[in-house]
């Protein structure tokens, strides 16, 4: 089976090495592999507004911890189990996307980041404020792996839970852009006045990709939920949803799995550099300066050209060989 | 209603209110007049509030220090326009505001090297701490100097944008940008005093802050949220709207305070979240 | 072919015993001869115990970054101090001592981990906020190390994880938010004051402060009536629309749970704004932190019927040999009298030492059950670890705040409640 398509090519490249961690039993790396997977999906439904929809928001946080709290309330109060909760985590999105999306789209892109960051602060608000319902700023602990549907508390087991819906997810949602409706988007964000001469309604496109972005990010959400098992309402704060602008940024907004090549140089970033480096935040500071000055397609963008390069030099030198052998 | 609570409830909202309008003031003039969104306000205005404290332990004098600091980050920001932010006036929004968010970034983390990861706090100087009293509360000398000095910056702004030359100029800008240039205005030189006029209005909110509360990193994240409030409700780029909103803001969330102590943040954000729906280009806004 | 291999056979079997002879003639034992000897040993030193490790290594969490990270300092301080001392005299069992310091606002999870998957630290210690007890505690036994909470307050840590849940690695050397809430109320109840208001951060600790409180006194004081309250949200930097709308009800005096840099600007800001005009008695339950008190110094407000404050643990109290020799040390090194979450810290850590020195292992469970019914002396007087909630039970008292011309105000008419009457009990119905 000859897979002609490079994004799916890696993505399953990606799929088989990750299958590769759990073997190495070290704990921490299974668990900052699976916060890799996760942080790498809500800033792949990032994107699909950002970088496919041009659409900037300052609060898709709220989509991730709408999924998050109420796969931990449903499984808290509702029915002890993980993957019950993850369903009802991601659907609990469509309500959020189709309201909010309704009210905001509508408007330009500047008034529409915004707005985002608005009502994304209000979610964050009503998590606080609502304690008897969302623990208020202690949030809610106690989210269970182990439930009647499924069990997976083993750091092996919920590895291989979240590496699921990630390889299940970054291909469906290549697969969606890839598609018709996919198309209409990557028209959105490519030149939006001329998309009504096409006959399709801007704001019909922005809302279905609204409600994917949602869906994706929510998904997220819920898994960080299970994974953790503790939820806060910081999740739901502005500068949460600055991460995953900031992991697309530096993975590469017109890349695909840019924002994937984002999560691991952020996660990297944070982890390590966090370590050596008690200024790493300045770092990364100057990280965005540099790249929105210079570098704009990211690092997954340094890295095609450096490969085009690449090949153009050595096919050069290759042909100037084949020129002197005559063939 | 007690009409005494009441009084004081309402001024003290209107003293937070004059300080919503120092933070905002510089955030609608940039954005009116360049056209971007500055993520790094709330930073500059944390920055004011630092200086101040550097300045003050040398001079001692807190009027001096106060004039000094507002024009120090009002400097600054001027530098961070000529140096970064001149780059991606021909780029697309959302990276102006990544460039921002960058620069936010980086400030942020400067105070901390510089001034450390504790927070620094000034005393009122002696001539302010007296206060005056009605109905058994207690308003300071110093809150009511803020709300004067709000009131003063904003007919000095108002003045300045509408009778000065300068202003003149900025108008022009404001209005279109390409006449201007063909009538000899140079757009760089508006933009660049903009952004040091702009800034420096929030220095000088930083530093009245730091003598009613301490500074420290992580100040500016918090702030930058109300700035756009008011920002946003307003309607970006109106100077007049701006000050009416701030005030207004102040008020009802000191009143919500006093009246529903429970949900005080929830009504400033549901406030915002209603009006842009109703009006998205804000209560005052030009579109 | 047989005469082959049969002298084959032959030849092995006699190369077989060459090499036999030889060997066995090489490898003989020497003569055996009949000898007896004797030795008198004197054992003048005990069996020697030792640790499997030559370094035992102690994670320590604490806020150490914005606005509370003047708490993180405090817990490093007392760490360090606990740290050196233990390892001038020999370390434990000659074990060194090392510690390993992490920021729990830098996600404290992620933290946690690293501490016990990274740098394979043997024990935790410390966390200021209760938000991040709860969040390392629930994940305990994931990491399985002993854990000692020296600052963080809320009864669910050791009511929920520890007593309902058995999560036997979790303990807490200070004293939690009983003394904020039910010790308060024995203050109050016996102040000539009926009318009470109180302002209090808008989460967990806040909360419960207030509640255990008011349902406390009320106990005791039926006539008392408690005529407003003010939620702050956590990180307030303005009080002003707080204070003034709780001078506007006919409240007589004030509660406050409200700790840090916050407490600070709300005394100040109530002073300005006239409110100890008002309020004729004043309890802030972490009123007497040593950041507070050295913050405010000789501007710290008095009420008529007295500011009431009280800490963790207050370096003037116990007045024992122990406690002295302490403050005097911490105030030599690093200049300041001794904030709760130091003493609390190192006292921590020289739990885990009686811990380890009883068990000579570094097995958690058996760590836990030395530590569990733990009688020690500690600075700030004998500390009991209960045995069903790992709770360390020991008296702190409140004191009014006066003036005696020393950098910082100090603590007079000190009231000590024995520590049965305001812990609460299993089974914590």
């Amino acid at each position: 089976m000859v897979i002609r398509d490079i994004n799916l090519a890696l993505i399953i490249a990606l799929t088989a090495l990750l299958l590769l961690v759990p073997l190495t039993g070290d704990r921490f790396y299974i668990y900052i592999t699976s916060l890799f997977m996760i942080y790498s999906l809500f800033a792949l439904s990032y994107n699909l507004l950002f970088g496919y929809a041009g659409l900037l928001s300052f609060g898709h946080a709220m989509f991730f911890a709408v999924g998050a709290y109420t796969t931990a309330l449903f499984t808290l109060k509702v029915l002890r189990d993980p993957l019950a909760g993850l369903v009802v985590g991601v659907l609990s999105s469509i309500p959020v996307a189709l309201v909010v999306g309704f009210l905001t789209l509508r408007h330009t892109r500047v008034y529409f980041a915004i707005l985002t960051l608005a009502f994304g602060m209000l979610v964050y608000a009503l998590l606080v404020k609502w304690r008897s319902v969302t623990g208020g700023t202690d949030g809610l602990i106690g989210i269970p792996k182990r439930g009647v549907v499924i069990d997976i508390s083993s750091p092996t087991a919920y590895y291989l839970f979240i590496l699921t819906f990630f390889t299940i997810t970054t291909i469906g949602l290549y697969l969606f852009i890839k598609s018709r409706w996919g198309l209409l988007v990557r028209a959105l964000g490519a030149n939006e006045d001329r998309l009504p001469f096409t006959g399709r309604s801007p704001l019909f496109i922005r809302l279905y990709t609204f409600l994917v972005s949602g869906l994706t990010a929510s998904l997220s959400g819920s898994l960080y939920a299970i994974f953790m098992g503790v939820v806060t309402p910081d999740i739901a704060y502005w500068t949460f949803s600055a991460e995953p602008l900031v992991m697309t940024l530096l993975g590469g907004a017109s890349y695909y799995l840019g924002p994937v090549l984002g999560a691991l140089t952020f996660i990297i970033l944070t982890t390590i550099l966090a370590r050596y480096a008690e200024y790493w935040l300045l770092l990364l500071g100057l990280a965005v300066i540099a790249i929105v000055i210079g570098f704009r397609g990211g690092l997954g963008g340094m890295l095609v050209s450096t490969f085009y390069t690449v090949r153009e030099r050595s096919g050069v030198w290759i042909r100037w060989r084949y020129s002197r052998l005559k063939i | 209603m007690d009409l005494d609570a009441f009084l004081v409830q309402f001024i003290i909202g209107l003293y937070k209110g004059s300080f919503y309008w120092l933070l905002a003031v510089g955030l609608t003039l940039i954005f009116g007049v360049t056209r971007i969104i500055n993520f790094a306000h709330a930073a500059f205005f944390v920055m004011g509030g630092y200086l101040m404290y550097t300045f003050y332990s040398y001079t001692g004098s807190f009027i001096l220090s106060l004039v000094l600091s507002s024009i120090a980050t009002g400097l600054l920001g001027a530098l961070s326009e000529v140096i970064l932010i001149r780059r991606v006036y021909r780029l697309e929004p959302i990276y102006q505001l990544l460039l921002t968010f960058g620069i936010a970034l980086v400030v942020n983390e400067l105070q901390k090297i510089l001034w450390g990861k504790f927070p620094k706090y000034l005393n009122i100087p002696d001539y302010l701490k007296g206060y005056i009293s009605t109905g058994g509360v207690n308003i300071s000398y110093y809150s009511l100097t803020i709300i004067i000095l709000g009131f003063l910056v904003f007919l000095s702004v108002y003045a300045i944008i509408n009778m000065s030359l300068w202003g003149l100029r900025v108008r022009a800008v404001w209005r279109d940008r390409t006449m201007a240039q063909i009538l000899r205005i140079n757009p760089h030189a508006v933009y660049t005093s903009t952004f040091f006029l702009g800034t420096a209005l929030a220095g000088l909110g930083g530093s009245l802050m730091i003598a009613l509360h301490p500074v420290g990193p992580g100040l500016g994240d918090h702030l930058i949220i109300y700035a756009f409030i008011v920002v946003v409700i307003t309607g970006l780029g109106n100077i007049v709207g701006a000050y009416i909103t701030s005030l207004l803001i102040g008020v009802v969330s000191s009143l919500a305070t006093w009246l529903l102590p429970e949900v005080d943040v929830l009504i400033v954000y549901s406030i915002a979240a209603l009006v842009l729906l109703v009006r998205p280009e804000g209560l005052f806004g030009e579109r | 072919m047989e005469r082959r291999e049969f002298l084959r056979l032959v030849a092995a079997g006699v190369g077989g015993l060459v090499v036999g002879s030889v060997l066995g003639w090489a490898f003989k034992p020497s003569e055996v001869g009949e000898v007896t000897r004797t030795e008198t040993v004197t054992i003048t030193s005990p069996v020697v115990r030792k640790l499997p490790k030559a370094t035992i290594k102690i994670g320590v969490l604490g806020i150490r970054s914005g606005l509370w990270a003047t708490y993180g300092e405090f817990i490093e301080q007392g760490a360090r101090m606990a740290a050196d001392e233990i390892n001038a005299k020999g370390g434990i069992l000659g074990s060194r001592v090392e510690l390993v310091f992490r920021d729990e606002q830098a996600d404290v999870v992620k933290q946690a981990r690293e501490l016990v998957d990274v740098e394979k630290v043997d024990f935790i210690v410390g966390i200021d906020s209760s938000g991040n007890a709860m969040r390392v505690g629930g994940i305990i036994d994931e990491l399985n190390v002993p854990l000692i909470v020296t600052h963080a307050a809320t009864h669910r840590l050791t009511e929920e994880l520890v007593y309902k849940q058995g999560k036997k690695l979790i303990f807490r050397s200070s004293v939690p938010v009983y003394q904020d809430g039910i010790l308060a109320a024995y203050i109050a109840k016996d102040l000539p004051v009926r009318k009470w208001v109180g302002i209090n951060g808008d989460y967990e600790f806040g909360r419960v402060s207030w509640d255990l409180f008011t349902k406390t006194l009320k106990k005791h004081r039926p006539d008392v009536e408690f005529v407003g309250e003010q939620w702050p949200k956590f990180g307030t930097e303005d009080f002003k629309p707080f204070i003034s709308a709780l001078m506007a009800t006919d409240g007589e005096a004030l509660f406050t749970s409200i700790w840090a840099i916050e407490l600070v600007t709300l005394q100040r800001q109530l002073v300005e704004m006239g409110g100890y005009r008002k309020f004729k008695a004043v309890i802030s339950t972490l009123g007497y932190s040593m950041d507070v008190a050295y913050a405010l110094g000789r501007d710290y407000p008095t009420a008529e019927l007295g500011t009431w404050a009280s800490g963790r643990y207050m370096w003037l109290y116990p007045p024992t040999p122990v406690n002295k020799e302490f403050v005097d040390k911490f105030k030599a090194r690093y200049g300041r009298y001794t904030a709760y979450s130091a003493e609390t810290t190192y006292t921590a850590i020289y739990m885990l030492k009686a811990a380890l020195e009883e068990t000579v292992s570094l097995d958690p469970s058996s760590i836990a059950k030395a530590l569990e019914g733990m009688i020690i002396m500690t600075p700030a007087g004998v500390r009991w670890i209960r045995p069903e909630d790992h709770q360390a039970v020991y008296e702190v008292p409140y004191g009014r705040i006066v003036h005696r011309g020393a950098e910082i105000p100090l603590l007079e008419d000190l009231k000590a409640v024995p520590a049965h009457m305001y812990y609460r009990h299993p089974p914590f119905e």
